[in-house]
């Protein structure tokens, strides 16, 4: 394969950092290469089916996890990275999360919202399924807000997780990473990234062309970390670079899955996905510690499958109502502190380690507890709670029985669609984002949250990486 | 590797045609032949340790219980027993073996086209109605 092995600035990663990176140093007239892992993955690569997407689209065939996998992480790959296959729901980085982080990005926010069609989510664009979720927040007068996404006349086809079929969804692959090309920089699919070294004042990439089947090296002035909160710190420890803490203290956002069937068709796998959240147990949006959200989650068949709990006619009961479900996620702006590390013995799939603790296992069920009030006070006939023993609940007298339920791996359903703070500014990096104590060698994706950010971290990720670009191309001039 | 073995543990699964379920059988070569194709994209190591839980899986009544024999001998409601002691086992690995086989067997039976009406899940919407695509500025495949 053909592409520059000598350039400025290698650039691993094109998710919400990475092609923020890319584009805001190529427009500064810096020569970038981008490796990307995954492949190109467009709208014609759609086709809205579960178990073909997910080995292509997804980490790992969407099996990444805890070395247990008591633990799912969802993380995309592809040119665009996970904003390939998000919901679109775009968060500012709450004010008091800055000021613990001691840093301001608001300018960086706009600019980011700007580029990526950030907008309000319309009346119209409600469905039904989020649309309860709003009405069981209002019987109860817990705060609620209609969520801004960054799609431009969507069709409301439901299947944002799988790839945008219709090129409406803004992410990476459609706003930033065109730029990037465009002020000529180069983008690598396929490209996976090993090991980086610094001999005589350069730096040395290489790694693995998965389709040529062949290594590669690229040099380069600098290079820009932006490969995930799962990646990155591998890339440096498999280098040896960045010290003892780097993949201590990863963040993952765990959330619980809780459903609810109700008498009215809700049909929650088709509309705008993450319309409605609720914020009323999000203390961190005041004080910058603690509390959770709750989003809608819901899923295609197969996954809806995965998780309803038990198995034949008692799993039937939950799945059976697909069309009357509705499905939300407590959401933890977690303190518990996890653990990434490359593989043994070769094995490229990292060993990640993160359980909560019993803090934020406090939390997430007094956050069970809470959505299934919720979904109880928008008129549910059932809920289903995400633990293995717990069976239908029919009324909200039965939700004492929540503390009694073992929180142990896989005994209660977990996952992560936002592995963060992994390499943290701070603590790993500096204020600048560079790696301490190294030359041009900066971090430029969710590894570098000072802590957990507690809200869907697209817009923090490319407002931070933003940041640290502007940075990184102002020393290089 | 059994093939009778795996059709006795997805029937143990999933609920069946008999039981209310939709009307294609979990233990059929459609759902299996789907099962293979999700365990071809495994990692090799995964891949193994798959091949090794589907060889010992048979064996796992004599373990657990609550009736003895080979999975594939047992009857359905044995069988689901059995699954049943394992899904609340107090060990870890033993939940984690259920996990898995569970995974492979919703995927691979729920994103049949056959189950959905069942469920009112009508499938992709690609093609179904008109879409203006908007005009995305190109990227070419491989570097540029």
């Amino acid at each position: 394969m053909s592409f520059p092995r000598k350039t400025r600035v290698v650039v691993v990663g094109t998710g919400a950092g990475g092609a923020v990176a890319a584009k805001e140093l190529a427009e500064r007239g810096v020569a970038v290469v981008a490796l990307e892992t995954g492949p190109r993955f467009t709208a014609d690569d759609v086709d809205q089916r579960e178990e073909t997407t997910y080995p292509r689209l997804y980490a790992e065939g969407g099996r990444r996890g805890t070395r247990d996998k008591s633990l799912l992480i969802i993380q995309g790959r592809g040119l665009g990275g996970s904003t390939l296959h998000n919901t679109g729901l775009c968060f500012r980085t709450p004010d008091a999360i800055q000021r613990l982080w001691g840093l301001d990005l608001h300018h960086e926010i706009e600019r980011v919202e700007r580029h990526m069609g950030v907008r309000p989510i319309r009346d119209d664009e409600v469905n039904p399924m989020n649309a309860v979720l709003a009405r069981g927040a209002s019987a109860l007068g817990w705060r609620h807000l209609r969520a801004n996404h960054n799609r431009i006349d969507c069709e409301g086809c439901g299947y944002c997780v799988l790839g945008c079929a219709y090129d409406k969804k803004q992410g990476m692959a459609l706003t930033y990473l065109p730029r990037a090309r465009a002020a000529g920089a180069t983008l690598v699919p396929g490209a996976r990234v090993e090991r980086i070294r610094r001999a005589n004042g350069t730096w040395h990439v290489t790694g693995f062309l998965h389709e040529a089947r062949e290594g590669f090296e690229v040099e380069a002035e600098a290079v820009v970390l932006a490969a995930g909160a799962i990646d990155t710190p591998q890339i440096l420890l498999r280098s040896g670079i960045g010290g003892p803490d780097v993949g201590r203290s990863l963040r993952l956002h765990p959330s619980l899955p809780v459903g609810a069937i109700f008498d009215e068709k809700l049909r929650g796998f088709r509309g705008v996905p993450q319309s409605v959240i609720v914020t009323e147990h999000a203390s961190f949006l005041e004080s910058g510690h603690g509390g959770f959200l709750f989003l809608p989650a819901f899923g295609h068949p197969g996954t809806t499958a995965l998780l309803a709990p038990g198995l034949g006619p008692a799993h039937w009961e939950v799945v059976r109502a697909y069309e009357h479900l509705a499905v939300a996620g407590v959401v933890l702006h977690d303190s518990t502190r996890g653990r990434v590390r490359p593989g043994w013995l070769g094995i490229e799939r990292p060993r990640i380690d993160y359980w909560p603790e019993a803090e934020d296992q406090r939390a997430l069920r007094e956050g069970v507890r809470g959505l299934a009030r919720l979904f109880f006070a928008a008129g549910a006939r059932a809920v289903v709670l995400p633990f293995a023993r717990a069976p239908l609940v029919r009324s909200e007298a039965e939700l004492g029985s929540i503390e009694s339920y073992p929180f142990l791996p896989h005994e209660v359903a977990v996952s992560s669609v936002h592995p963060q703070a992994s390499c943290p500014i701070g603590d790993v990096l500096d204020e600048r984002g560079a790696v301490r104590g190294v030359e041009g060698l900066v971090v430029c994706d969710a590894s570098a949250f000072p802590t957990s950010v507690g809200v869907p971290p697209q817009i923090t990720t490319a407002a931070l990486a933003t940041r640290t670009a502007t940075m990184l191309a102002e020393r290089l001039a | 590797m059994s093939i009778a073995t795996l059709r006795a543990l997805a029937r143990a699964l999933i609920i069946n045609p008999d039981e209310g379920g939709p009307p294609l059988d979990p233990g059929s070569d459609e759902v299996l032949a789907a099962a293979f194709e999700i365990v071809k994209t495994l990692p090799r190591d995964e891949y193994l340790g798959c091949e090794v839980l589907f060889r010992g899986i048979r064996w796992l009544p004599l373990l657990l219980g609550p009736r003895r024999g080979r999975l594939d001998k047992l009857s359905r409601a044995d069988a689901r027993a059995t699954l049943e002691r394992l899904r609340v086992s107090r060990s870890r690995l033993l939940r984690y073996l259920f996990f898995c086989v569970k995974s492979l067997f919703a995927m691979a039976y729920f994103t049949r086209p056959a189950v959905w009406p069942a469920i009112g899940y009508d499938g992709p919407y690609l093609g179904r109605v008109a879409v203006t695509r908007l005009s995305p500025p190109p990227l070419a495949s491989g570097p540029v």
